[in-house]
């Protein structure tokens, strides 16, 4: 197998919060490798951290200890190295499509013209092309999600957070977003960190699949799958998969 | 004694400033037992066979409306089986637009007149002359500087009509302290135009005076005298030109025809009351002490002294003769003019003059009697028959 | 137009809306000339609306009661609620963005703000004169008073619901604090920034006639006091017309900058 570069690694992250009512700690000596170019998935029960871990690999939250380092470098503090995708999308709703796509390129003082082009190029790639001067509030759940990876990717990120992008879309939307994001990833091969609850949608799309605990998240253990693109969700490898990962969660209903 | 009403006080509140008109206490008199018929009464005078009220607008501070205060402190109402519940004011169009809470008012011609022309009120008889409407400048104003005797005939008045152009002066519009400052103007042959004048009350006026605003400004009674303890310098006033501003007593057409009676007798006792302030001068300027502190008008010995000094007020006799005497009245001329009459219509041409009235207005109010004669005639023969007409 | 296109019109309801608006203005208009010609109501207390229409082209030339024309006082009335009214705007709205955003301006002016903001504006008259004099800066100081409040209120209530998601967006792209007060605080409060300048805007229009009881010689509230003074309700009538038909016409002027302002159709979730 031919090796595979190190984008991230996260050593022993942990966060914990102090609380009016005592500590809370959200996340528990999380230690992962991250590939480069790879999609990797981290799943688990709602609500048990793994918002936090990616905040903090996101650089906007500050760990209450360990580090995390890319490409060999220690990292502290936000860093405008990732891209992120929310499950809230959170598109500014009086700037236009293009205007909220160019948003990194902007902030970080990148010219007009050059970063325009970007732009254009991955509203291209979404698949909304001539929606460029429509606003937010014109757009569907599903459009509004691809603006959001649109622009994620126009900041020319290390690496890509994808925090349950999909969660707020009904169902026919949501597969449909998954081949949407697959399709795009095989275009543009880039490293993608993409966290769910949903067993089915880890499955799908991951290259593996680090499953987490309940509160405090803690590395419980990581999936490889192999499976060719795109997958049947239907075919028993991948039915299997599923069921094996279903015993193992500490399902948070 | 005296009942506020909101609108009232809000106005109140807004144009007093810092010296302010104050509320006055509120506490109703207890209703007394109706006198018998043949007690004797202070000046004879028969009272109600029942108990009545008069709601009476009382105009703060001012010296018209302080035989009514005399009056009611001495029991003189009282004793004739009428109570009389206040509300009080400091501005005549304001008394009048709350004619509907009142029956008998006191107030300046400007007043009366708002009453005749926008209310149904009618205007009883003159009560008062007023005295003490004066400008001020301060001691470094060109005006004084320049000297009095300037002008012929206004041996007090200071500067010419050089050093008066231009002015600034601050004053309540429309009142009878403008007819001072036009009379003036007219002393040096200026014109409106020829200076600026800015709408303040008396109080809010003052003040602005002190702190810096305005040329000049235009005060009466103890306003007035608080300038000139404070240095600023008279530099014309009503006793220089001479002006003749009359304040009258109202009532109400629904007074007139509902509380007849009562409003007779008030009308009696009223001007005795007037009479009695002039032959007991000192006992009225404390009086008249009290009835500054209740409204919250700032007063002191001296400034009563002062202003009670220059009263000016018709006896009732003097009253009859102004409504027996006509006199020669160019403008109207369907029927004669009585004297009564011509004092209030001072106001009125002045106003016409500066085009805040109309000729149709004059004629309003002459055609229908808006100043009414009657009261005064019928309490006149009541006085006489009953030989209480002792003048 | 042909019978095709009214038909479209009636369909689609707005012009039916706009029939509805003419027609309880013109009914309130109609039942207030019957009353006041029949008798019912005193033509001395309220003049009929139409002396108050002939009243209007009669005071753009004659000055009496008041000594102005009906233009001058406009104008004048005008010039004093605006001077007040953007004074507020300018200082009254970043007053309030910078209160929501930077919890220490938030701790060092909410206590000094909450003590000044239920005194009313015209309590405020009696010191105005001490330090501002008479004429236009203290009247306006005045208007500035009763629009200053809703500015501060409405920025500072806009800015601190900015989304956090909004503010987690850019803090991915390495934006500053002070950039994301001004690129996203500042555009996801606007909304309801507005909303407080339509308030203060009607608070500097109807608290004119108490800054003219200040110290005026002109302006709309001046004609009104004047009105009162010498028994010319028409003359009263007349201001409070022209007073409320200005702070309509405003209010539909700041309504179409709003609209131009906030084009995305002012939600900001």
């Amino acid at each position: 197998m031919a090796e595979k570069k190190i984008r991230l690694r996260l050593d022993k992250l942990t966060k914990i919060y102090h609380t009016p009512e005592g500590e809370f700690e959200a996340v528990h000596e999380v230690s992962l490798e991250v590939q480069d170019r790879e999609f990797l998935v981290l799943l688990g029960p709602g609500h048990c951290g793994k918002t936090v871990l990616l905040n903090m690999i996101a650089g906007l939250e500050a760990p209450s200890s360990g580090s995390f380092y890319l490409d060999e470098k220690e990292v502290r503090g936000s860093h405008g190295a990732v891209g992120m995708v929310f499950q809230k999308t959170g598109l500014m709703p009086w700037k236009t499509v293009m205007q909220n796509v160019e948003l990194g390129p902007k902030m970080a003082g990148e010219d007009k013209k050059t970063r325009r082009e970007r732009a254009k190029k991955y509203i291209d790639l979404v698949g909304l092309s001539g929606f460029e001067n429509s606003y937010p509030s014109q757009l569907s759940g599903g459009m509004k999600q691809r603006v959001g990876i649109a622009r994620a990717y126009t900041n020319n990120p290390e690496i890509l957070l994808m925090d349950e992008p999909f969660g707020a879309l009904d169902a026919q939307t949501r597969y449909a977003m998954e081949d949407e994001l697959i399709r795009i990833w095989e275009q543009e091969k880039r490293t993608i960190i993409f966290v769910t609850n949903n067993i089915e949608e880890a499955a799908y799309l991951g290259d593996r699949i680090v499953l987490f605990s309940e509160c405090p998240a803690r590395v419980k253990e990581i999936y490889e799958i192999d499976l060719p693109r795109p997958r049947n969700n239907v075919d028993p490898n991948f039915l299997h998969i599923r069921q094996v990962i279903a015993a193992n969660t500490d399902l948070a209903l | 004694m005296k009942k506020v009403l909101a609108f009232t006080l809000a106005m109140s509140l807004a144009m007093g400033g810092i010296a302010g008109c104050g509320e006055g206490s509120s506490s109703k008199k207890e209703t007394k037992a109706t006198a018998p018929k043949d007690s004797k009464t202070t000046w004879d005078i028969e009272p109600l066979d029942e108990r009545q009220t008069l709601d009476i607008a009382y105009f703060s501070g001012v010296m018209h409306s302080l035989p009514i205060y005399i009056a009611d402190e001495k029991g003189w109402f009282d004793e004739l089986n009428i109570d009389l519940e206040y509300s009080s004011f400091t501005s005549g169009p304001a008394m009048m637009e709350a004619n509907e809470s009142w029956d008998i008012a006191t107030t300046g011609s400007p007043g009366v007149l708002v009453g005749m022309l926008g209310y149904d009120v009618y205007c009883i008889g003159n009560c008062e002359y007023d005295a003490v409407l004066n400008l001020y400048t301060r001691e470094d104003s060109p005006i004084y500087k320049a000297g009095k005797g300037k002008v012929e005939g206004a041996e007090e008045l200071y500067g010419t009509a050089e050093e008066w152009a231009g002015t600034e002066w601050l004053l309540p519009v429309g009142t009878t302290t403008n007819i001072v400052l036009n009379s003036t103007l007219s002393l040096l042959g200026l014109e409106d135009k020829d200076i600026t004048m800015v709408n303040m009350d008396n109080s809010t006026g003052f003040t602005a005076f002190k702190a810096g605003e305005g040329d000049g400004v235009c005060l009466s009674l103890s306003v007035a005298l608080e300038a000139e303890k404070a240095g600023y310098k008279k530099v014309s006033g009503l006793d220089i030109t001479g002006d003749l501003i009359e304040c009258g007593i109202c009532a109400t057409a629904d007074a007139l025809e509902n509380k007849r009676d009562a409003v007779k007798k008030f009308y009696e006792v009223y001007y005795r009351a007037s009479e009695w302030i002039a032959d007991n001068m000192e006992e009225a300027e404390g009086y008249y002490l009290e009835t500054c502190e209740i409204e919250g008008i700032a007063c002191d010995e001296e400034t009563a002294k002062y202003i009670c000094e220059r009263r000016n007020s018709p006896t009732l006799d003097d009253v009859m003769e102004q409504l027996d005497t006509t006199v020669e009245y160019e403008p109207y001329t369907k029927r004669a003019v009585t004297k009564a009459e011509s004092d209030l219509l001072v106001t009125l041409d002045f106003f016409i003059n500066t085009g805040k009235y109309t000729d149709k207005d004059r004629e309003f109010v002459l055609d229908n009697n808006m100043f009414d004669p009657s009261i005064a005639q019928e309490v006149h023969k009541e006085m006489t028959e009953a030989g209480r007409w002792n003048y | 137009m042909d019978k095709k296109t009214k038909k479209n019109k009636f369909a689609d309801g707005s012009t039916k809306y706009a029939l509805l608006s003419v027609l309880g203005i013109a009914g309130f208009f109609v039942i207030w000339q019957l009353l006041v010609v029949s008798g019912i109501i005193n033509s001395k207390y309220l003049a009929a609306p139409t002396d108050i229409i002939k009243l209007f082209f009669v005071k753009i030339a004659e000055t009496a009661p008041d000594g102005n024309t009906l233009q001058v006082n406009v104008f004048s009335s005008l010039r004093v609620s605006l001077l007040g009214l953007f004074t507020a705007l300018i200082l009254g709205i970043p007053l309030g963005w910078l209160m929501g955003w930077y919890r220490w301006v938030d701790r060092f002016v909410t206590p000094l703000f909450e003590i000044i903001r239920p005194i009313p504006p015209i309590s405020w008259i009696p010191l105005t004169i001490l330090w501002l004099g008479i004429g236009l800066k203290a009247q306006a100081f005045i208007i500035f008073f009763s629009a200053f409040i809703p500015c501060v209120i409405n920025s500072y209530t806009g800015i601190k619901q900015t989304s956090p998601v909004l503010i987690n967006v850019a803090k991915t792209f390495g934006a500053t604090n002070f950039t994301i007060f001004i690129k996203v605080g500042i555009p996801s409060s606007l909304p309801i920034t507005f909303a407080g300048i339509r308030v203060a805007l009607g608070n500097s229009w109807s608290t004119l006639v108490a800054a003219e009881m200040l110290a005026s010689s002109a302006g709309l509230g001046y004609m009104i006091l004047m009105g009162r003074a010498f028994a010319r309700p028409d003359i009263i009538v007349l201001g409070m017309l022209v007073i409320g038909v200005i702070g309509a016409i405003m209010t539909a002027l700041l309504e179409f900058a709003e609209k131009k302002i906030v084009k995305w159709g002012g939600r900001t979730r």
